[in-house]
């Protein structure tokens, strides 16, 4: 038990442990020049930058414009794709109706056609959540109809033949049956949508964590541009956390059989 | 699943038809490999300006090894001087072998100048450049690269929208509360404007300011997102078309003189052999003594050979001065730095010899004989 223990605690350790070495290599590389510190400032120079924000409040004004945008977009493209989803996991005939128009849509860069929504939404905040939202809707909806359509057949069967009428089916078995899948999906597109927001921002937004990113390299203040990719890699880590945690609370029958 | 076999078939095919692609790319690229930096690989050229018979130039160069150099262009009329210099010749003629490689904004530019990737770069005067050579970019401005001539045309304004014009007294300071004014920031642009409402009596925190993609204005003008842009040409020109006009003091007026644009010298030339940096200064200022001459045929042949642009537009636009000599106005650039000091978007001000190695147009004057 204790040597187990200690493993585990090892095993939690080990990826600080190398964060750090990396983090002292490249702050030594950094002061003693071996790293050129206009493109890589040492960690430390970082790290005063990032409380400066942090106690101006820029950080936090910034981070929030990009956390309402990635939300707005989930929300607005989230749940037309899980309602689609859903209906093309059960509906063979509209799956094959849809499947090749999704499939044609999806790999469409959603950056390249940015200049075109602007056009339509303007450039205000329209056509940044709508980029968000149409990179959001893609995998929840193909991970929800994925969802649906591995259920197993003999848990509806079962459900009919007790009597489950179509609500209480897709209650029972389709919705629980699909949430783990779902879940996933929300998880991809969470990240994806982040990456999306952020892209957009840099190309035109006046807040938020891309609009850093762009203006460091407008006035070549790389250490904030940093901050900002050390928050995105925060919230990464925060929205992978809430997510299993979510997985965890809403589908502990899946946990079990995992 | 005879069905899936078929869209297996086709799956094949397409990959294969890939595979031979990539295969006959790869080659070609292969063939067509150049080193990647100029300075450290060339001090066996023989530098041309130094030649004793300067008509066999063309000559030498063929014979021998000519100097790869990488020169970065930005897609305005100010960069005319370096498809001269290609197209004419005047960079083979020094040995140098100039590639020309495209970027669409300034601030890539940097990066790649300060890191060797290009030798040769050029933009706005900008509070990005000066902090790099700040914290230690080894790069330096060595030549002119655009000034507001009093003596020329308009190549800068402040447009404002159409349904503004007749409604808006713009001489009034009142009229700018709220303004939605677009102009990249931290920029000789933003510093320009700065002077403009400081003329007019405005202070910044009375507009709303913000900086679109310049293909997004003329929406962003059309529906009112924006009601003033700053740019330059050939957008002051098509604009203008659209109904958008200049408004307040013309440049040449509030700015006479002003260094807008620079050309920058990265570490391949600042830290290697002198003379192909002088060399290649010789063909600029050559390149730039033909574009002076401005819209001849020759030049907007080899403009348009360069430029996807109508050529209507390209012989009304305004095409700006470049200084003949090819020195750097440093008054007016390190008016700009105590600007962007002063405004937060520079940490602590450079002296002149920091920033300015005048040696390359000195000695490239010298040779022509200037």
């Amino acid at each position: 038990m204790t040597s187990h223990w200690k493993q585990f605690r090892w095993e939690r350790a080990l990826p600080a442990v190398i964060l750090l070495s990396l983090l002292l290599i490249w702050e030594t590389g950094s002061r003693i020049g071996l790293i050129k510190p206009l493109l890589f400032p040492a960690p430390t120079m970082i790290g005063r930058s990032l409380l400066d924000m942090a106690a101006s409040g820029d950080l936090w004004l910034h981070t929030r414009a990009t956390l309402l945008r990635v939300l707005l977009g989930l929300l607005i493209g989230g749940v037309p794709a899980l309602i689609l989803g859903l209906l093309m996991g059960q509906s063979r005939r509209l799956a094959i109706v849809l499947d090749p128009i999704i499939a044609a849509i999806h790999p469409i860069p959603k950056i390249a056609i940015f200049p075109l929504i602007m056009v339509f939404l303007g450039v205000g905040e329209g056509s940044k959540i709508f980029i968000a939202a149409f990179g959001a809707f893609f995998p929840i909806l193909l991970s929800t109809a994925a969802g649906v359509r591995q259920i197993n057949p003999i848990l509806t069967q079962v459900a009919t033949n007790y009597g489950a009428n179509r609500f209480k089916l897709f209650t029972r078995v389709v919705l629980p049956g699909s949430l783990p899948s779902v879940l996933t999906g929300v998880l991809l597109a969470l990240n994806l949508t982040l990456l999306l927001t952020v892209a957009i921002e840099i190309i035109t937004a006046k807040e938020g964590l891309g609009s850093i990113i762009w203006f460091s390299w407008q006035t070549m203040r790389t250490e904030t541009m940093y901050v900002s990719l050390t928050v995105l890699m925060i919230l990464g880590v925060l929205f992978n956390g809430c997510m299993h945690w979510l997985t965890r609370l809403l589908t502990p029958w899946h946990q079990r059989t995992e | 699943m005879r069905f899936n076999n078929r869209w297996l078939l086709l799956l094949t095919i397409l990959l294969l038809l890939v595979a031979c692609g990539t295969t006959d790319d790869s080659t070609e690229s292969a063939a067509t490999a150049e080193p990647t930096t100029a300075a450290q690989e060339d001090t066996s050229a023989e530098p041309a300006a130094e030649s004793d018979e300067p008509d066999t130039d063309s000559a030498d160069a063929e014979t021998t090894e000519m100097t790869p150099l990488k020169v970065v262009i930005l897609p305005f009329i100010s960069f005319a001087p370096y498809y001269i210099g290609v197209d004419e010749g005047y960079f083979a003629d020094q040995g140098l072998d100039v590639e020309l490689v495209n970027m669409t904004v300034l601030r890539d530019i940097v990066p790649a100048l300060a890191s060797g990737q290009v030798d040769v770069a050029s933009g706005l005067v900008s509070a990005g450049v000066l902090n790099a050579i700040a914290r230690g970019g080894e790069l330096k401005f060595v030549s002119d690269k655009g000034f507001v001539d009093p003596d020329g045309c308009e190549n800068y304004g402040l447009i404002a929208r159409k349904e503004l014009v007749e409604s808006t007294d713009f001489n009034d300071p009142t009229a700018w509360d709220g303004m939605k004014v677009d102009v990249v920031p931290a920029t000789w642009l933003e510093y320009y404007l700065d002077k403009q409402l400081a003329e007019i009596g405005v202070a910044k925190d009375q507009i709303v300011q913000s900086d679109l993609p310049v293909p997004a204005e003329p929406q962003a003008l059309a529906d009112g997102t924006i009601d003033i842009t700053l740019n330059s040409e050939p957008w002051i020109v098509i604009h203008g078309n659209n109904g958008h006009v200049p408004v307040l003091s013309p440049v040449t007026e509030l700015m006479a003189d002003s260094q807008n644009a620079v050309m920058y010298f990265g570490p391949n030339l600042l830290n290697g052999d002198p003379s192909i940096g002088e060399r290649f200064m010789i063909a600029y200022l050559q390149s730039v003594a033909q574009y002076n001459e401005g819209k001849t045929d020759r030049n907007l042949e080899i403009l348009l050979n360069h430029i996807e642009m109508d050529p209507n537009l390209l012989e009304n636009i305004c095409w700006p001065t470049l200084r003949d000599d090819g020195t750097v106005n440093m008054e007016s650039v390190l008016d700009f730095q105590d600007w962007a000091v002063a405004n937060g978007v520079m940490d602590a001000p450079l002296t002149a010899e920091q920033i300015y190695d005048p040696s390359f147009v000195e000695a490239a004057n010298a040779a022509l004989g200037n």
